[in-house]
């Protein structure tokens, strides 16, 4: 009986701390860089965009630097894992963001002594959009108005030159 | 006696300063193109409107003295002075209206940082700036490591007097082909050797890693560029570290050595004259220099115990060594780690090689090794001097290109540098301290910031007080024009121009 309540109590205790792990709140990148003398070796989970393209690491896995809130961390996964991502941040488009769960590596012996992550999953939480250019015709009128001032300019010259030719 | 400018000077300054304002305003046709090609409308007009203001402005500069007006020594010093700084002026206009700056301040400090290459940036969301974007400020490093008078001088000027002027006031003393323009085409002919090498060795690897043809030939031109002009930016918030690739570092470590070169021994090995790498004094002070400042962040790291393994301690140690020494300021680690994770030794190594630099004559910024170098030998000859009989002369030679006696004056000129530098790097750091940041943080980036190196414990950024910004700016120009033509520009604009010339 009391191994019988002992076990109760034990289930009792780590279900709910599953499911908050599970539930738990993404980190900020910010913070797992900022923090990753205390996280070294932790699993972390964050979320952020992922940008630029996927960077070959060896034949079966990749690198997929991710950015959030003005950092952006590098991380290291299972080619497989970063097929989902379709959009990659840039000028053009902003990046899938994405949902990684990986061990936080503050100098990563496997790659060089560098800060990363090296990822146990990855979902995409939200679609990358278009990016929206914002052309201003203003900027197309100073423009012209220089170049108006350097024809001048050099009309000015030219007379100049052509007197001093003649004065000669 | 100070000698006051005339009216006649002042025009002549107008003209030559009007056509480096031409030059830029002409070099902007580049990201304008770049632009045009990838379909990126905004920043076409950006630079529509950038080009336009510094062409029409130069213009009209350029009208204040007739076509043949002679530039002199001194006039030559204050075009480079303000030449430097009225062509950050203009070039922070495209940046400006990108919007990814928060002022015209933060679009200043960006171009003059890429002119003078420091490598410190303001930008925020690097990584959706615009190829365009990109292009310029990698062009402004390109074209401000060779000088950017150099640059003007070998495009546009033809008429001797002028060009040397101008060559020796943009802190480059070495002539060296007979002629001053064959100097500055040298210069661009070595570099673009090294461009072409560097960009080709890049686009191979960053093809291979899965970048498409466009975006892994551009990163590899703007790695490149900044490596090798020892600038330091990067097309990516993370800089070298977006790539996480030991190939990456290797390269841009040979094409770092091969910018903190003096172009002198480029010419040489380019003659086929090998011997003078091993002879030449400041080749060997920065060898040392680099030794032992390596062995020294290697220490500071192996100490933290974060590293697991020698390899790695020498990877990161080396690696940041060199980019502070040489000046670049490339860094695979985060700016927070410098002060938690490097070690004090460590962080220590790094602020004496950025304070100490490069080679003379190169791109790279700092003391320099050659003057480190004849103060060291001045310092050594004190000594011999001190045990010397009192009727003994005592020579102490030094080999730069040819053998060389040491000089009172060479050795006044070296430590008068190195003590401009010194007070310049506490200078900034004490106004660091003063806008509330750490002591060492401060003295960081106070010598990043004044020896054109780049690295940054992160008090860089858009939030910084804008007396922080225009310091650093300061400190920026002032390092690579090693002081005098800034002071000759202050004593100018304090004297009043006369009149009439005939002094």
């Amino acid at each position: 009986m009391p191994a019988l309540l002992a076990t109760a109590a034990l289930l009792v205790g780590l279900v709910p701390a599953a499911a908050v792990a599970q539930e738990a709140l993404p980190m900020r990148i910010p913070e797992v860089v900022a923090r990753a003398a205390e996280l070294d070796g932790q699993q972390v989970v964050f979320e952020g965009e992922a940008i630029g393209e996927a960077l070959r690491a060896d034949e079966d896995s990749v690198w997929v630097n991710v950015l959030a809130s003005g950092a952006a961390i590098g991380v290291w996964m299972p080619r497989e894992m970063a097929r989902p991502i379709e959009r990659w941040g840039g000028y053009r488009q902003t990046g899938d963001t994405v949902r990684v769960t990986g061990v936080v590596n503050l100098a990563c012996d496997r790659h060089g002594g560098d800060l990363d992550v090296h990822a146990t999953s990855l979902e995409v939480v939200e679609r990358g959009t278009k990016r929206a250019e914002t052309v201003r015709l203003r900027d197309g009128l100073v423009g012209a108005a220089g170049f108006a001032l350097a024809a001048a300019a050099l009309a000015v010259a030219r007379r100049r030159s052509v007197r001093e030719s003649e004065g000669e | 006696m100070w000698v006051p400018r005339t009216r006649d000077d002042v025009r002549v300054i107008a003209r030559y300063l009007g056509m480096l304002v031409v030059g830029i305003g002409i070099l902007m046709a580049v990201p304008f193109v770049t632009a045009a090609i990838l379909g990126e409308r905004a920043p076409m007009l950006h630079y529509f409107a950038g080009s336009g203001l510094a062409l029409g402005a130069g213009a009209l500069l350029m009208l204040a003295a007739p076509e043949r007006a002679k530039l002199t020594a001194a006039n030559g010093l204050i075009v480079t002075a303000l030449g430097c700084f009225a062509a950050a002026v203009f070039g922070a206009v495209p940046l400006a209206l990108s919007g990814h700056y928060g002022s015209y301040l933060d679009a200043l400090f960006e171009s003059m940082s890429s002119l003078t290459t420091s490598g410190l940036t303001l930008v925020q969301d690097l990584d959706h700036l615009a190829h365009a974007h990109n292009m310029w400020r990698h062009l402004m490093h390109l074209v401000g490591g060779q000088g950017i008078v150099v640059a003007v001088l070998s495009f546009a000027l033809a008429h001797g007097g002028g060009a040397v002027s101008l060559y020796l006031a943009e802190a480059r003393d070495e002539r060296i082909m007979p002629n001053v323009i064959n100097t500055a085409r040298f210069i661009w002919f070595v570099t673009a050797v090294y461009v072409l090498l560097g960009t080709t060795a890049l686009s191979v690897l960053n093809l291979v890693r899965g970048m498409d043809l466009v975006r892994g030939t551009l990163h590899a031109f703007w790695a490149t560029v900044a490596t090798f002009d020892t600038g330091g930016f990067g097309p990516q918030s993370q800089n070298a570290l977006y790539y996480h690739s030991a190939w990456f570092e290797w390269i841009t470590v040979m094409l770092m050595l091969a910018g903190t070169f003096n172009f002198s021994l480029h010419a040489d090995i380019w003659r086929g004259d090998r011997g003078e790498l091993f002879k030449n004094t400041e080749v060997r002070t920065l060898a040392l220099n680099i030794f032992a400042l390596s062995v020294l962040a290697a220490s500071g790291l192996a100490a933290t115990l974060a590293f697991g393994s020698s390899g790695e301690v020498v990877r990161k140690g080396v690696y940041h060594v060199l980019s502070a020494n040489t000046g670049t300021g490339h860094q695979t680690l985060y700016a927070v780690q410098w002060l938690r994770d490097f070690g004090g030794l460590g962080f220590v190594a790094v602020v004496l090689a950025m304070a100490f630099g490069g080679m003379a004559s190169s791109t790279a910024g700092g003391i320099k090794a050659l003057r480190v170098g004849l103060i060291a030998k001045g310092v050594v000859r004190w000594v011999k001097s001190s045990l010397a009989p009192p009727t003994a002369i005592v020579v102490t030679r030094f080999h730069h290109m040819k053998s060389r006696i040491l000089t009172p004056e060479a050795l006044a000129s070296a430590l008068m540098i190195a003590t401009l530098y010194l007070v310049t790097y506490v200078t900034g750091g004490l106004v660091g301290v003063a806008c509330g940041y750490g002591v060492a943080e401060s003295v960081f980036e106070s010598v990043s910031a004044a020896a054109n190196v780049g690295l940054s414990t992160g008090i860089t950024s858009p939030s910084m007080p804008a007396v922080l910004k225009a310091t650093y700016i300061v400190q920026m120009w002032a390092g690579r024009l090693e002081f005098i033509a800034l002071f000759a520009l202050v004593a100018a604009t304090m004297l009043p121009a006369t009149r009439r010339g005939g002094r």
